[in-house]
């Protein structure tokens, strides 16, 4: 069930009537409804996949339970072990297992050694690099004492199995979403717009932008070896508004949704695309992730207050593992390493903190620098999104190695573009950086625009979703 | 209570857009049915469209003055919408080629119309063209599959009328003469081809028939000669089964067009991708011999 598809339209619109009818009969029911209907919109993926996720909400609730209550360290250390060490396996056979066969054969091939493992046919169960995230996140907090194991078991599966956050994140926290699954939730109408307002949003940036720039953007990839240097350099552009437009597009529904039942989750974007540097971009690009990589592997391993290079060290370690869990392929992991790379040069001046704020703060335009700032730090990501999209090494340093050429500098090939796409994607920023002091574009609206014009606009974006709703393209952050 | 005030204010908002959005396809229809984005060059006289058959059959620039639009898995649902766009804009054209083949006549075939591959491929190229009832057909069949071809129509229109591109066909890629090199005949042979039992294959499709018949009509009433078309297949084709079904629907309802029968056509093996679809080889022969009866004004 695609957040853009009108089985989910109706679907939420039944769990939301029924969610705050059930208002009256008190929290316990409504987490019961929102449970079922979690399950359910799973089991809309795959039905067998459900035994997964409740084994695994099982596993992480159970050794919860234990790790607060082990009596010594090594007990509370041997529990974390063993919820780490299955879930982790769990990800790692379904998500690895093909990879390190196939390279494993690859490197014993180079030395000459022949050998007969053979890959599986195994099918990626949807999400499962995010509630197994979430799940360890429960955990890690518990060990730390950061918070205390819950005894209710609905509660629990409901915070690991919450459906807007499910499949594709954001990366909830115990301490930040269990709070407010046990608290009780008063139905607030200006919240419910807010929501609504986001989902508008998150719809057109997927709909009308990320998958109108994904059509130019697969022709461009498949026909790489037959293309100049700026029609590969526009389709980096173009595939990076697709990713954003997908994946912003889709945390923004997922939050939207929760936020019409009474939830807030974790933000997940910031405006990454109007960052100054590499190290503000990692701060606002898929933000429950990169926090949960700094609070469970970087800080651990150290975090800031190592030496250079040891935090050089712990940077190129958080890079390459997050490149990792993006995909079972040589060209996450390169991409993570090409962020590590941009990265460090910032740790080692430590110019890595520089750019905290809002761009132009309060004013309507950015001054000349801070656009040369953002030009050349867009610049620089969209270089690396090239790994990300690439099928293989071998198509991104040929795609990457075709552009830096002479032919940059020659008219790019028009048929792969339309102006259709250069202005949905004007307009986005547009209104991107129009509401870029808000949590989403559209955020406070009601503050900056008069009635009036704010329903044309809300309609505007009404129609065109609508009316560019022909293909429909999987979220990206779904094969994670 | 409280929490159905965002329900229903969401519902008017969709509802209200929803009939904006209709409005502007409308619009969009209405202009993209202007003859100027359907003129094809002055020299072009001849249209061959059909199926798979007739794309890979056809050399049109061997045929003197000729254009072919064969599509693969076309129905002659789409060709009417084809035609109907063409005619109007092209009063120089002065024959159809319409692909009339085993296949295309059994009943069988009548869901590439509706399935959903072909629908969201082909419908968007033609919409404008699509009358009510049409639209009403498809609907009926798959209200969802319909809806997104429309959109997809929507994009596509949009995106046409903001480019420099004068010619709606080209921008949207109606299917022209396809060149296949290969020649798989040979070895499905070897291979112990048999000709398998189709279902629905001897039952005449009465969508094809009846769509025909509107071409016809479209035909007469541009005074453009209809000349129905088999093109050459190779005599283990399953669908070679059902010659009486296609003689008998033929003469019950097309017997005043003329019928340029190349079914059996001599060819070699080799001229043949696969059982039923010429290669390139194949083509420029069958070509150059439609050609020769186009001069002689057989045609």
């Amino acid at each position: 069930m695609l957040f853009n598809s009108l089985d989910y339209a109706i679907f939420f619109t039944v769990i939301f009537g029924s969610y705050w009818y059930l208002q009256r009969r008190g929290i316990r029911a409504q987490n019961i409804l929102l449970l079922l209907s979690s399950y359910f919109f799973y089991g809309c993926w795959d039905w067998r996949f459900l035994f997964l996720l409740m084994f695994s909400t099982g596993l992480d609730y159970f050794t919860g339970i234990r790790i607060h209550e082990a009596k010594s360290i090594a007990w509370k250390k041997a529990w974390l072990i063993i919820s780490v060490g299955i879930n982790l396996g769990f990800l790692g056979f379904f998500k690895y297992f093909n990879f390190f066969i196939a390279s494993a054969k690859r490197l014993l091939g180079t030395i000459g050694s022949e050998t007969e493992f053979s890959s599986l046919d195994i099918i990626l169960p949807v999400g499962i690099s995010f509630y197994t995230f979430h799940g360890l996140s429960y955990v890690f907090d518990i060990y730390r004492g950061k918070i205390e194991p819950t005894k209710n078991v609905v509660n629990y599966c409901l915070f690991v199995s919450f459906f807007p956050l499910l499949v594709a994140g954001p990366i909830e926290r115990a301490t930040h979403l269990l709070p407010q699954i046990k608290a009780k939730r008063t139905f607030d109408y200006s919240k419910a717009v807010d929501g609504m307002r986001q989902i508008l949003w998150g719809l057109f940036k997927k709909i009308v932008v990320a998958d109108t720039c994904a059509e130019a953007v697969n022709l461009i990839f498949k026909a790489s070896p037959q293309l100049e240097g700026s029609t590969l350099a526009i389709g980096a552009v173009f595939f990076a508004i697709q990713i954003y437009g997908d994946f912003s597009g889709y945390s923004d529904i997922a939050l939207g949704s929760a936020r019409l039942l009474g939830f807030e989750l974790l933000q997940n974007f910031s405006f990454p695309y109007f960052s100054r540097d590499i190290a503000e971009f990692w701060r606002k690009w898929h933000i429950s992730l990169t926090s949960w990589f700094r609070d469970y592997l970087y800080v651990p391993l150290g975090g800031s207050k190592v030496g250079t290079l040891r935090r050089i060290n712990n940077t190129i370690i958080v890079f390459l593992v997050s490149g990792f869990w993006h995909g079972a392929n040589w060209t996450f992991i390169a991409w993570g390493l090409y962020n590590a790379v941009c990265f460090i040069p910032l740790l080692i001046t430590n110019k890595n903190r520089l750019n905290m704020g809002v761009v132009a703060e309060g004013k309507s335009l950015p001054t000349l620098k801070e656009l040369i700032q953002m030009i050349a730090t867009f610049m620089v990501v969209c270089l690396g999104w090239i790994f990300f999209r690439a099928g293989s090494m071998g198509q991104a340093i040929q795609y990457i190695s075709s552009i830096f050429t002479l032919k940059i500098f020659t008219l790019p090939d028009n048929t792969y573009f339309s102006n259709v796409i250069y202005m949905l994607i004007a307009i986005m920023l547009i209104i991107e950086w129009n509401g870029r002091h808000g949590r989403y574009a559209l955020e406070n609206l009601q503050l900056r625009i008069k009635t009036p014009l704010r329903l044309v606009l809300y309609i505007a974006i009404a129609v065109s979703i609508i009316l560019f709703s022909g293909v429909e393209e999987e979220f990206i952050y779904f094969q994670f | 209570m409280n929490y159905r005030k965002p329900i229903i204010k969401l519902l008017l908002l969709i509802a209200l857009s929803v009939c904006l959005a209709i409005v502007l396809e409308l619009m969009l229809c209405s202009q993209l049915r202007k003859t100027r984005y359907y003129v094809l060059p002055q020299s072009v006289e001849r249209v061959f469209c059909g199926h798979s058959h007739m794309q890979l059959a056809v050399n049109d620039s061997i045929v003197t003055g000729s254009i072919n639009y064969g599509e693969e898995g076309e129905t002659y649902f789409y060709t009417l919408q084809k035609l109907e766009a063409l005619l109007p804009a092209n009063p120089q054209i002065s024959t159809v080629f319409l692909e009339f083949t085993n296949n295309a006549l059994s009943k069988q075939l009548d869901e590439r119309t509706w399935r959903k591959n072909f629908l969201l491929s082909k419908l968007p190229k033609v919409n404008p063209f699509i009358d009510s009832d049409e639209f009403m057909e498809l609907f009926q069949e798959t209200p969802g599959n319909t809806l997104k071809a429309n959109s997809s129509f929507a994009e596509l229109g949009i995106k046409f009328l903001l480019s420099d591109e004068s010619s709606f066909p080209a921008y949207s890629k109606w299917y022209r003469y396809y060149i296949e090199k290969k020649s798989t005949l040979d070895s499905l042979i070897t291979a112990g081809h048999t000709t398998k039992e189709i279902d629905m294959l001897h039952v005449p499709s009465q969508q094809a028939i009846a769509y025909i018949e509107k071409i016809e009509q479209l035909c007469g009433k541009h005074k453009v000669k209809l000349v129905l078309m088999r093109s050459p297949t190779h005599p283990i084709w399953s669908y070679r089964a059902n010659e009486t079904m296609l003689d008998s629907v033929r003469k019950a309802h097309f017997e005043d067009l003329p019928y340029l029968d190349l079914g059996d056509f001599v060819l070699n093996n080799k001229d043949y991708r696969d059982d039923s679809h010429l290669n390139y080889s194949g083509a420029t022969k069958l070509s150059h011999y439609v050609d020769s009866l186009i001069r002689a004004n057989v045609y």
